[in-house]
């Protein structure tokens, strides 16, 4: 998920710096916040750079009516001056400027303006109008600007924005440059079933590649909502989750896509762990890294029993080059869950030389843990094998 | 501190965030040059305007205007 934040923020100080985005990607490993930080401040700055003169403007500006405002603004100041005075004049007299102002010059000023500085404005400006140049906007495809104006409008502008703005993959793309993410649950909640499964059939087309983005947004909402994205996906056919699977893959996405299966339904869970996809070992060995980098062991594990034999033992080929940490941290993760089945799972399909490797773990198992870890063993039949492996191990038979 | 993120900083008006030292000084560099390219746009922009809105303004109205603007 971080690494979708980054992308965002990224994207977001290229336009504000007016660069190419390429040219920014030196500052990808950076964390979200502390580009946004960085964004944030460079705004201030420019902001701040001719705040004397711009508030002499806005003073100004009392002394002429509001028709004339509206002209010297659209054919003298232009989009960017615009932006900086608006959140300097009475809120009431900005708004009846905007009445005033051409469409697609308002819609020039928005992607100038920060709307931090015109909140009161925002608010003071009709629905119909605030849809008008969101749908100028959309289909200049201007998302980034889309997007921060949403912290900022009522959610009857968002509705009637929703309700006009037909084209899905705007809306995800929109979604996925929000700042203020908690408010996607009630953006979400605006829209209905058949809306919100035509958004994720949109981002599975080849064409459009809007994985990223979809995964993004079922990871920001609550797990209400990330349950009822999730179920709704899974519930499309195999051509969909296909799809999602190798943009995973191709976009290291594993690390956002993993929590989302933890919370579906467990019929769900067993169609999209028994796609063929998942018994290649290059998938595999991405999933572990983003379980082992991301801290999601806890998230992965218990799924390992819905794999197949042929993807579990590809699991436990591709598990082979997690080093003795990453092991230390499956151990962890299986005694702060208390669920040994799921581990056995692997380590009954490993090489001897690397359960060799987990000699030392199991030999750190407390009484208590290695007792559940028999109990479960038992439960599952592979008692033998696991009574073979403790022997080979030359740890003796567990108390 | 470096003289790129010295340059960054004071294009900015204040340090950047600390994880911004990790980074390359061409990076640092492309950014303070990025970041002051923007403002100067900014500040010819508004020059212009500023002179250029005088002749919207009614003649009546040019002297008070003019005054408040500083021109």
């Amino acid at each position: 998920m971080s690494r979708l934040a980054r992308r965002a923020e990224v994207i977001k100080l290229a336009r504000l710096l007016r660069v190419d985005e390429s040219t920014l990607s030196g500052l990808s490993d950076l964390d979200a916040t502390s580009l946004r930080t960085f964004r944030e401040q460079a705004q201030a700055r420019l902001f701040d750079a001719d705040e004397a003169r711009l508030k002499r403007v806005a003073m100004a500006s009392k002394l002429l009516p509001v028709p004339l405002i509206a002209l010297i603004g659209e054919h003298v100041f232009g989009a960017l001056l615009c932006a900086r005075v608006a959140g300097l004049i009475a809120p009431d007299r900005a708004a009846e400027v905007t009445l005033r102002l051409e469409t697609e010059f308002l819609a020039d000023v928005t992607l100038e303006i920060d709307p931090r500085h015109v909140r009161e404005v925002i608010a003071r400006i009709p629905v119909p109008r605030l849809v008008e140049v969101a749908l100028v906007l959309a289909r200049r495809r201007e998302f980034v600007t889309l997007a921060r104006f949403v912290d900022y409008v009522s959610t009857d502008a968002i509705r009637a924005v929703m309700e006009q703005l037909t084209d899905n993959a705007a809306l995800l793309q929109i979604a996925f440059f929000m700042e203020d993410k908690s408010r996607l649950n009630e953006l979400v909640g605006l829209l209905p079933k058949a809306r919100l499964r035509e958004i994720i059939i949109v981002a599975a087309a080849e064409s459009r590649d809007l994985w990223a983005e979809a995964l993004a947004l079922m990871s920001e909402v609550n797990d209400r909502w990330r349950k009822h994205l999730g179920e709704l996906a899974a519930g499309l056919d195999d051509r969909v989750l296909l799809s999602m699977a190798r943009a995973a893959q191709a976009q290291k996405l594993w690390g956002a896509l993993l929590p989302i299966i933890g919370l579906l339904e467990r019929a769900h869970q067993q169609r999209l762990l028994q796609l063929p996809v998942l018994r290649e070992v290059p998938m595999l060995e991405a999933v572990l890294d983003a379980a082992d980098s991301e801290g999601l062991w806890d998230r992965l594990l218990p799924l390992l029993p819905l794999l197949d034999e042929p993807a579990q033992q590809a699991l436990a080929q591709a598990a082979e080059r997690l080093g003795d940490d990453a092991f230390g941290r499956v151990f962890e993760a299986v005694q702060a869950g208390r669920e040994w089945g799921p581990l056995l799972v692997l380590l009954l399909r490993l090489r001897s030389q690397t359960q060799d490797r987990l000699r030392p773990l199991i030999a750190k198992l407390s009484p208590q843990a290695a007792r559940q870890l028999l109990l479960e063993a038992d439960q599952l039949g592979v008692m033998d094998r696991v009574d073979a492996l403790w022997r080979r191990l030359t740890l003796g038979r567990p108390a | 501190m470096s003289t790129a993120r010295s340059t960054l900083q004071r294009e900015l008006g204040s340090a950047p965030p600390p994880a911004f030292d990790t980074l390359p000084a061409e990076t640092l560099e492309h950014l303070a040059t990025a970041l002051n390219a923007v403002r100067l746009r900014q500040q010819a922009e508004l020059d212009q305007a500023l002179t250029g809105a005088l002749e919207y303004v009614p003649a009546l109205m040019r002297r008070p205007v003019s005054k408040i603007l500083g021109l």
